[in-house]
């Protein structure tokens, strides 16, 4: 390589991380001082309170209950977004016609704004007037107060998520199957093996690494969850359907208790991080990550 | 594609795939149909007790939600229930294509610089894996999470209910999966390109500009119609960081509840003024995106 590069290569990669430390890093290290501290919204000012927050939150039954809610919120959608994800993968991995129309159909829902979504959805599940209840009399099903009772808003915004985000679980595992060696599954077509066993013992065990993947980003973005909560259930009835983002937000930008949401979102955070690196140890020791 | 694993052979198997991939196609367009057909609904088909779901069969089609997007009244409607709308959505248009193209383009350039270093240069003291992280890790955090401290700091800037605050806080959100991209993309141009240009006496901005650039054009436009969609969707950092002059597109969605009840006609029609611009990135530029997905998840 030429020798002047010494300079020119710090060039291109100091105002990335320079715009990383300033706009990424230095709010962070500033919401660590903020979650020991109190800001008062008259003055503007923030007042240092030591652990009060931290000691508040354990004491707090709708953080307790917002936390644990998120909890169930992404193990459920991430379980069915999984199965319904490997499931039209697997079928979309077939040549067919109109393969590439469902491709790209079934991206929709996840590029849509989720604000306008959710509007659809609520549509949708209008207690009296709203079409899902009308398809269920269908079958013989009474109609479901879906946004009004504490646990069907849970399972609305469940569907919803699923909804919006199985797309990116069939794209992205169906983009994974594609890339094993097609030569594979001819030899073991060759050699007799029935299509369920050709899936368990070559497609599945060769895409795990990549679907573990895609399953820890959707994770991260699935605790993120607020939009649809926003629109579509405010957190109720009551604060029945309060994930921690909203109840964070709501602390934070409804009661101005600036302190005490970012404390709740540093607990979360950690939590997430611990769970996380267990998470991807134990993957290791079972050999499904490299 | 003579392979026979790939090929479905019975009948019955044909039937039942396609069940099931129709069924889910149905489910997903079905939420983006039945706004669109609401929107061309009145007072009485939407609040009619069974659902209407086919125009002209089912009810006669009326512009009244459309007329309200604009800013006008129905004849014989009062003039109070469209009050300032026009004015404020045309401001909220403006905010939202301002916003989604300037933290674009920061995140681009940005994105473009660290994916060409990643790709190029060696760092010692910082490994590349290292750098590459760091700026991976940006994802980790939830937006409320950000949200709080940018509040205070643009609070004491200034900046609160500013557009270039919105601009600020969206490319670095977009900045850890534009690099990721740009950088897949920039690794496959052969080195051997821009070395021979090297060789010859070029400089390495030139040939940034002059080969890299150009050949990357694919990996920057899926770059950048993923930063656009994000920045044009997102809601909960503009909801947090603007009141009244810099709000965006789906803010003004979510306050129509609460100014005069849900008029879902209303709803529908504005929803759909958000819902355009992405469902026709999704119909013309597939491919790219496809392919966008699949890097960001799959290379690894």
């Amino acid at each position: 390589m030429v020798k002047t590069d010494k300079n020119i290569k710090y060039f291109f990669i100091l105002p990335v991380v320079a715009f990383i430390l300033c706009i990424g890093i230095f709010p962070l290290l500033f919401s660590i001082y903020m979650s020991f501290s109190k800001w008062i919204p008259a003055s503007g000012g923030i007042q240092f309170i030591g652990t009060q927050n931290f000691r508040d939150m354990f004491r707090d039954p709708r953080f307790i209950h917002a936390f644990w809610l998120s909890f169930i919120y992404v193990f459920s959608t991430i379980v069915l977004q999984l199965a319904l994800g490997i499931l039209l993968a697997m079928l979309l991995q077939k040549d067919l016609v109109g393969k590439n129309f469902f491709r790209v159909s079934y991206m929709l829902p996840m590029l849509l704004s989720p604000v306008a979504i959710s509007y659809a959805w609520k549509m949708i599940l209008d207690f009296n007037r709203g079409p899902m209840n009308y398809f269920l009399t269908w079958f013989g099903i009474s109609p479901v107060e879906w946004l009004g009772k504490g646990n069907t808003s849970v399972i609305s915004l469940v569907m919803v998520d699923v909804w919006q985000w199985t797309p990116f679980m069939i794209l992205t595992i169906l983009a994974s199957f594609e890339a094993l060696p097609e030569e594979l599954f001819e030899a073991a077509v060759v050699d007799g093996g029935t299509p369920f066993r050709i899936f368990r013992e070559i497609t599945l065990p060769l895409a795990l690494p990549v679907i573990v993947t895609i399953v820890l980003l959707r994770i991260i973005d699935a605790f993120k969850v607020f939009d649809t909560v926003y629109i579509l259930t405010g957190g109720g009835p009551g604060t029945a359907s309060e994930m921690l983002n909203f109840y964070i937000y709501l602390k934070g930008f409804r009661a101005f208790n600036l302190g005490y949401g970012t404390a709740m979102s540093w607990v979360q955070l950690v939590i997430i991080t611990i769970m996380f690196l267990l998470f991807i140890r134990s993957l290791k020791r079972l050999g499904a990550m490299r | 594609m003579g392979n026979s694993y790939f090929k479905v052979k019975s009948p019955l198997s044909k039937i039942i795939i396609y069940f099931v991939l129709i069924l889910w196609f149905l489910i997903t367009v079905f939420p983006i149909y039945y706004t669109i057909i609401t929107s061309f609904k009145e007072h009485e088909t939407v609040y009619s007790h069974v659902p209407k779901f086919f125009p002209y069969l089912d009810f006669k089609p009326s512009t009244l939600g459309w007329i309200h997007l604009i800013g006008r009244t129905a004849p014989g409607e009062p003039e109070y229930q469209v009050m300032k709308v026009l004015g404020d959505r045309a401001i909220y248009l403006r905010n939202s294509i301002i916003v989604a193209l300037g933290s674009s383009a920061i995140a681009i350039t940005l994105g473009l610089m660290a994916g060409y270093a990643l790709t190029r240069f060696t760092y010692r003291r910082w490994k590349n894996d290292d750098i590459a992280f760091f700026i991976l890790s940006q994802r980790m955090f939830p937006p409320v999470a950000l949200a709080m401290p940018f509040f205070l700091l643009f609070n004491t800037l200034g900046l609160l209910d500013n557009v270039i605050s919105l601009i600020i806080v969206y490319s670095i959100m977009n900045l850890p999966l534009i690099t990721w991209i740009v950088r897949e993309f920039i690794s496959d141009i052969p080195k051997e390109l821009e070395e021979a240009a090297l060789v010859d006496g070029c400089s390495r901005m030139k040939a940034l500009r002059k080969i890299i650039i150009p050949m990357a054009v694919p990996g920057i436009a899926v770059a950048f119609l993923f930063s656009f969609i994000f920045s044009w969707n997102e809601f909960l950092i503009a909801l947090a960081l603007t009141f009244e002059n810099a709000k965006t597109l789906p803010l003004q969605m979510a306050g129509l509840t609460t100014l005069r009840g849900p008029q879902y006609w209303d709803i529908a029609a504005n929803s759909l003024v958000i819902i355009i611009p992405p469902l026709i990135v999704t119909i013309f530029a597939n491919k790219y995106i496809i392919r966008g997905l699949s890097l960001g998840a799959v290379k690894q």
